[in-house]
């Protein structure tokens, strides 16, 4: 066998496996860079950012200020959410109450005392009377926070007609309360993908308005938060560009807090920045003690129709000159206590009582010199010293033209400090009982009323009574048998 | 070897002698396999179960010299975070020796197309959904003390603060993003912010966007691993019958409605690659 028959032997043994080879396989698979892989290794959790400053340093308040926080519109909030900031309020000598859906108490009665409102994720909107009290409220100097958050919405199940569910997102009813003060918050929530705080919907917010209520302040941080507008307003605190907002995916322009109406309504996108751990992340302890300074910050004018919540503490009754205490007048100082004591508060007869004490003072206008110290800041004019000034004098009060002394008696308040003095003055001591009961049983039908004080017809004095006839009209009487 | 011969042959005997060689070198050509591009189907949420079945199949391709490429079908929403990686880590394991391709149907979205990220090409159908990158979790319990339920830590039995299972949520993120932009590369026009956006595109959108590298089915999926792995007149193999694996049962793992529809949340708390899409409820 020759070398050529080996090698025709050797390919025509090789051959068929070649070809089936080149038939099935063109060429080799292989890869130039190595497969990467995500580096795990090196993935870290984000910790937040803990601020290293401690909390302000608390300061009292000694004026008595109130903040009183609404649970009577479905509130979508623990009480402990707001634990740090209420303890920033105590710590300033602030008090805290709470109104709630069960309280005998409405919010104008409730707001007659305050000195804050705090607003947190209502569900339930405002009624109108319910605005246009907390807007008489802001417009005597109350203050009011409004805290909205996109977390707490409401899943109300429509069983009448769709039997689906639809989402009640907590802005709708904040917006009723805020829309008098050209504030809107927007149903969306702001986010962003590069620079957050653990995660997209948490926000660090670096763009401050100069106000005490930014002082000291370089980041909070927001945990979720909706957007707020208020073209009138202050845009206290705002996002950055890259912050953007779930309604429209855009940014600029944001703004997660604002002050308005006089810098005496704050409303912020965010609650849960409040409640531990996020209380302490960034400056927002500190952004939480500004919210408490600028709760206690207010002081709202008082009218004697804001009786009894206008005092904080105990009453002294201190009466003046020659007013005896005829058992009418016990009588109609009683129902004063009892209105007192429905909140809480004491009523004590005090010949000189303290300074500083709580009083209400009765007087007629005979007792001019007395009084004076009481009426001094109104710019009361009374009855002449001489002559026959009960029959025929008259009372002035500035900008209102002159009433008849002997048929009108004034109430009149005074604040300085924590202490609150309440004026009742008449012509006699009749007068002064007819205001006594005008004021305890918080009848103020024969009133005018104009800030600090009110000028009441008394019934005594032969004031008109008005009598309502409608119901006549609208429930006929029955026999009792059915018509 | 000098002065050794092969004893000559008679022509006779020479043509028998071929043929016998000829015979040989047939049954040898016999014994080179026919290539074969194994099919992966994904069609199940990515759980224990389905990735442990997965991982069986991407063993067997990377085991089995005949398989030159693989192709993962893909329609799955995702899954648990642990399992995606798990069988995300097994293709990169594969893909060093063999081409993947892969293909979506209805829908690859978060850990669906985690793995899809982590193959050499990915076709998708002009309305296939697709991306959805991004972390998805319930919140654990606020801890609370259960009184007939007693443990040894605060955390025994809600596992961690809320707050802490929050960031968790982007520390594996981050591992998706990386994935992502690891496995597209330049072909990625989106940036690592939009990405993050968590957004579904349909297949055309995300053929524009780099998500994916041509619209087209199986078929186009399975030439492309094909042309990759330089094989041709090969056979379409399902790697589920080539590694013995009985056929595919649907593991629980959505949550049960009461009147027994699946809902779109899975059973089980934990961290997932997940596309929950929006429940029946009207928006306002």
């Amino acid at each position: 066998m020759t070398r050529r028959d080996v090698l025709l032997g050797l390919t025509v043994l090789l051959v068929p496996a070649l070809v089936r080879g080149l038939w099935f396989y063109q060429g080799l698979f292989w890869r130039s860079t190595p497969v990467a892989t995500p580096d795990y290794e090196t993935l870290t959790v984000p910790l937040p950012p803990i601020s290293t400053d401690a909390a302000p340093t608390s300061r009292s308040s000694d004026r008595g200020a109130l903040v009183l926080i609404d649970q009577t519109h479905a509130n979508n909030f623990q009480s402990g959410e707001l634990e740090s900031l209420l303890r920033d309020v105590g710590a300033r000598g602030g008090q805290v109450e709470f109104l709630t859906s069960n309280d005998s108490g409405t919010l104008e009665s409730r707001l007659a005392g305050a000195t804050a409102l705090v607003v947190a994720a209502p569900s339930i909107p405002f009624t109108l009377e319910e605005v246009r009290r907390v807007e008489a409220f802001v417009a005597r100097g109350g203050r009011m926070l409004v805290l909205s958050d996109p977390t707490r919405w409401t899943q109300p199940f429509d069983m009448y007609y769709s039997s689906t569910t639809a989402v009640i997102d907590d802005s709708s009813a904040a917006n009723t309360l805020l829309a008098p003060f050209d504030i809107t918050v927007a149903d969306d929530y702001l986010y962003n993908l590069t620079t957050n705080e653990g995660n997209f919907r948490n926000v660090l917010l670096t763009t401050f308005a100069a106000s005490p209520l930014t002082a000291d302040l370089e980041r909070v941080a927001f945990y979720a938060s909706h957007s707020i507008a208020s073209p009138s307003g202050l845009a206290l605190v705002a996002a950055d560009e890259r912050t953007f907002s779930s309604r429209t995916d855009r940014g600029g322009g944001l703004a997660a807090a604002v002050l308005a109406a006089n810098e005496r309504v704050l409303a912020v996108g965010d609650l849960s920045f409040l409640a531990p751990p996020y209380d302490r992340v960034a400056d927002n302890a500190r952004w939480i003690s500004n919210l408490a300074d600028f709760l206690l910050g207010g002081e709202p004018s008082r009218s004697p129709s804001d009786f009894p919540h206008l005092f904080a503490g105990p009453v002294t009754v201190q009466p003046l000159g020659e007013l005896e205490l005829s058992p009418e007048l016990i009588k109609a100082v009683a129902s004063l206590q009892s209105a007192l004591a429905e909140i809480g508060l004491t009523l004590h007869f005090v010949e000189d009582p303290e300074l500083s004490a709580n009083r209400i003072v009765l007087a007629t206008y005979a007792d001019e010199t007395e009084l004076e110290p009481f009426i001094s800041s109104f710019g009361i004019g009374l009855p002449g010293a001489s002559g026959d000034p009960l029959a025929t004098g008259e009372v002035q009060l500035p900008g209102w033209p002159a009433m008849d002394a002997s048929k009108v008696g004034l109430m009149l308040v005074t604040r300085e400090g924590a202490q609150t003095t309440l004026t009742l003055v008449g012509a006699d001591a009749e007068a002064v009982i007819d205001l006594i009961e005008a004021l305890a049983s918080r009848d103020f039908s024969a009133c005018v009323g104009q800030a600090e004080l009110a000028a009441c017809a008394l019934d005594s004095a032969g004031t008109e009574t008005f009598t309502f006839d409608f119901a006549k009209d609208v429930v006929p009487e029955t026999d009792g048998s059915l018509p | 070897m000098k002065g050794w011969r092969l004893p000559a042959l008679s022509p006779r005997w020479r043509w028998v002698w071929l043929g016998l060689l000829l015979a040989a070198g047939i049954v040898l050509a016999l014994l080179v396999p026919r290539p074969i591009v194994g099919t992966i189907y994904i069609n199940l949420p990515i759980e224990a179960a389905s990735a442990r079945e997965m991982i069986a199949q991407i063993d067997e391709a990377r085991s089995n010299p005949a398989v030159r490429a693989v192709v993962l079908v893909l329609d799955s929403p995702g899954g648990t975070v642990a399992d995606t990686e798990a069988v995300y880590l097994e293709l990169a394991r594969l893909r060093a020796s063999k081409p993947v391709v892969s293909t979506v149907g209805t829908m690859a979205a978060s850990g669906a197309y985690y793995l899809a990220v982590g193959s050499d090409y990915i076709f998708a159908m002009p309305t296939s959904q697709v991306g959805n990158v991004g972390v998805i979790g319930s919140l654990p319990a606020r801890p609370q003390v259960i009184e007939d339920v007693a443990s040894t830590g605060p955390y025994k039995m809600f596992g961690g603060p809320r707050d802490s299972f929050l960031r968790q949520l982007e520390a594996v993120k981050g591992g998706f993003i990386q994935a992502v932009s690891l496995g597209r590369g330049e072909r990625l026009k989106l940036t690592r912010e939009e990405i993050a956006r968590g957004e579904i595109y349909l297949g055309s959108e995300a053929l524009r966007l780099g998500l994916v590298d041509a619209l087209g089915g199986q078929s186009r999926a399975v030439a492309q691993a094909a042309r990759m792995a330089h094989v041709a007149h090969y056979r379409v193999a399902d790697l589920r019958e080539l590694a013995g694996l009985p056929a595919a049962a649907a593991v629980p793992f959505f949550y049960m409605a009461e009147d027994g529809r699946a809902t779109a949340f899975p059973l089980e708390a934990g961290l997932f690659l997940l596309y929950v899409p929006p429940s029946e409820r009207r928006q306002p």
